[in-house]
């Protein structure tokens, strides 16, 4: 038997109602609706609350501020590093240019991935998970809002590294005049590639956290499959190696920024399909095992 | 209100509650009982849609806890204080729970002054003590203003201020219409806190009563009697089908008769009684009769196996 009338509009609880004051105030219907500043829903939108939480979740620790500005720093630095050294050789730069400034996404997905298993583990972990169930008891909303949230953040900042990375990078090749340029063919879909790539291992990263639950296992799992399924397979047959390679997730960067992808890999946009795969299928595993396990 | 119905919850083989039903209602602190391992900790889990019953269900305010839309406006729950971002600041700890439940932050600020942490609202929750986490998870709690709160163990970690802070902070919700569940396995916390007790052992319900009826019904209840005519009196209640035993200091303790029927009982026979009054027994006896069965790591009377 609540005192409390249903409450329907949200933002209701008046500040000054702590309990401590007094009788349970009558929650007041109050216009200013904060939930559909953000999503133009006016009525109470659970998903857009569990996205608004997520969203402060994700930036009130410092862990986020960390493997960002690490996935940053690599990515550029790495753009910068590597086409350096090249201009310096002059003469053959002994592959395409625009792959070369985006060798940094091989090490920044180590960041990306990190981050996308603490959003989940993290909280497994401290065991703040149960809080966030009692607030949000549909564990399909704290995923996707999870999931959208971390998508969002890492398909801005990936794009923006990458196109930097890009830019920064054809710059100093320019001494080799092999350089390319955003106009060339493929360009574009390179750099758009290579965000897409990030955002799917972190999403993938993500889906590990939720059904591991353990920081280290997960991170464990997942440079398992990027890393160590390559060099397994380098055992294997060659006629099974064609058919098996190109599915890895470790080779698909490569068909990604490459404007002629290397031999055994898929094409670009099926590399990004398959990579969709992997992380629709991980985060439903993550789903299936918070659903069915107790928090 | 929250209404229990034949909860049972198994974790493998492991029963940790069974067929448990009771209700608990508005206006009056209940305090949840049971020795260690009793599934107290598991019920409330469940209450709040973190454990998945085996079987049975939970309503609180009449509909399953995962069909409430903001289930923070109508359940408060301090389960685990200990079980936050250590890295989130108080502060910010608390607007990522109230961002979920689209509730104004303002009221984050409200819920600090409240439980007395607004000084250390910006530091990390790292370098809180359990004081502190259990004052942060009553602060969470209360967040939403709701009216049905529940609280496990929550002196664990207070100092003898805090722990007056807490007591009077429950009573208090429960004077305002609000349903206060809180566990403890400490039976004289719950004597200065409860209206109502609901004793589980081993999972399953042992008492579902106010503390006075608890108490009136304990078998350690007693009547204590002093005589100069000690023994002509024990022979008149052995008579009467009470059971004497001698007290160390010379009294009587006279059990299944109460005390009137004692000084009755005197008077008619003529027997002179220096001392006569009813011994109620603690709560903490009435619970340990209540749980003697029930209980899952006890330490037996040492004993010695006879040497062959």
């Amino acid at each position: 038997m609540s005192l409390q009338p249903e409450p329907d509009p949200i933002e209701d609880v008046p500040a000054d109602s702590g309990p401590v004051a007094g009788v349970p105030v009558e929650q007041t219907s109050s216009p200013t609706v904060a939930g559909g500043r953000w999503f133009g829903r006016p009525a109470v939108d659970a998903f857009g609350n569990a996205v608004r939480s997520e969203w402060t979740k994700l930036w009130t620790v410092r862990s986020t501020y960390w493997t960002l500005t690490a996935a940053f720093v690599i990515t550029i630095g790495l753009a910068a590093l590597v086409c350096a050294m090249t201009a310096r050789e002059h003469g053959d730069i002994g592959g395409e240019p625009a792959a070369m400034s985006l060798t940094g996404i091989f090490m920044a997905q180590i960041a990306v991935g990190v981050l996308g298993v603490l959003v989940i583990s993290s909280e497994y972990g401290s065991g703040m998970i149960r809080t966030t169930f009692a607030a949000v008891p549909d564990r399909l909303v704290v995923l996707a809002a999870k999931a959208v949230i971390f998508a969002f953040v890492v398909t801005v900042g990936s794009f923006v590294a990458c196109l930097a990375a890009f830019v920064l990078g054809q710059w100093l090749l320019s001494p080799t005049g092999r350089q390319a340029s955003l106009g060339d063919a493929g360009m574009i879909r390179i750099i758009l590639g290579a965000t897409a790539y990030l955002t799917l291992i972190g999403l993938i990263a993500l889906g590990l956290g939720g059904l591991i639950r353990h920081t280290a296992g997960a991170l464990g799992v997942l440079f398992g499959l990027m890393v160590v399924l390559q060099i397994v397979t380098q055992f294997f047959p060659v006629d099974l190696q064609e058919r098996v390679v190109p599915y890895l997730p470790g080779t698909m960067a490569v068909s990604i920024i490459t404007v002629s992808p290397p031999s055994m890999s898929l094409s670009a946009g099926a590399s990004v399909a398959v990579l969709g795969v992997y992380a629709v299928v991980a985060l439903l595993l993550a789903f299936w095992s918070m659903v069915l396990r107790d928090a | 209100m929250i209404e229990v119905d034949r909860l049972t919850k198994r974790y493998g083989s492991t029963v940790a509650v069974a067929d448990l039903s009771f209700r608990v209602l508005p206006g009056r602190v209940t305090g949840f009982l049971g020795p260690n391992g009793a599934g107290k900790s598991t019920t409330m889990r469940a209450v709040i849609g973190l454990d998945r019953p085996t079987a049975g269900e939970i309503r609180v305010n009449g509909r399953p806890y995962g069909s409430i839309r903001r289930p923070l406006l109508e359940v408060g729950a301090l389960l685990d204080a200990r079980a936050v971002h250590g890295g989130r600041s108080a502060f910010n700890h608390l607007l990522c729970i109230a961002r979920s439940n689209g509730i104004a932050a303002s009221r984050v600020g409200a819920v600090l002054e409240t439980v007395g942490l607004t000084g250390v609202a910006g530091r990390r929750v790292r370098t809180f003590s359990l004081g502190m986490f259990q004052r942060l998870g009553v602060a969470a709690a209360l967040l939403g203003n709701p009216g049905v709160l529940l609280f496990d163990e929550p002196v664990n970690g207070l100092d003898p201020e805090g722990i007056r802070w807490i007591r009077a902070l429950m009573k208090q919700l429960a004077s305002e219409g609000r349903t206060v569940l809180v566990s403890s396995h400490l039976m004289s916390e719950m004597a200065l806190t409860a209206d109502h007790l609901v004793v589980i052992g081993r999972g399953r319900l042992v008492a579902d009563a106010s503390v006075s009826d608890l108490l009136s019904t304990s078998s350690r209840n007693r009547v204590r009697v002093r005589s100069p005519q000690a023994e002509q009196l024990s022979v008149l209640l052995r008579q009467g089908n009470a059971s004497v035993q001698l007290g160390p200091d010379g009294a009587l303790e006279v059990l299944g008769m109460d005390a009137p029927a004692v000084g009755e009982l005197a008077a008619a026979a003529g027997v002179v009684l220096h001392e006569l009054s009813s011994q109620r027994a603690s709560l903490e006896e009435a619970f340990m009769d209540l749980t003697r069965d029930a209980v899952d790591y006890r330490t037996e009377p040492a004993t010695v196996e006879p040497r062959i």
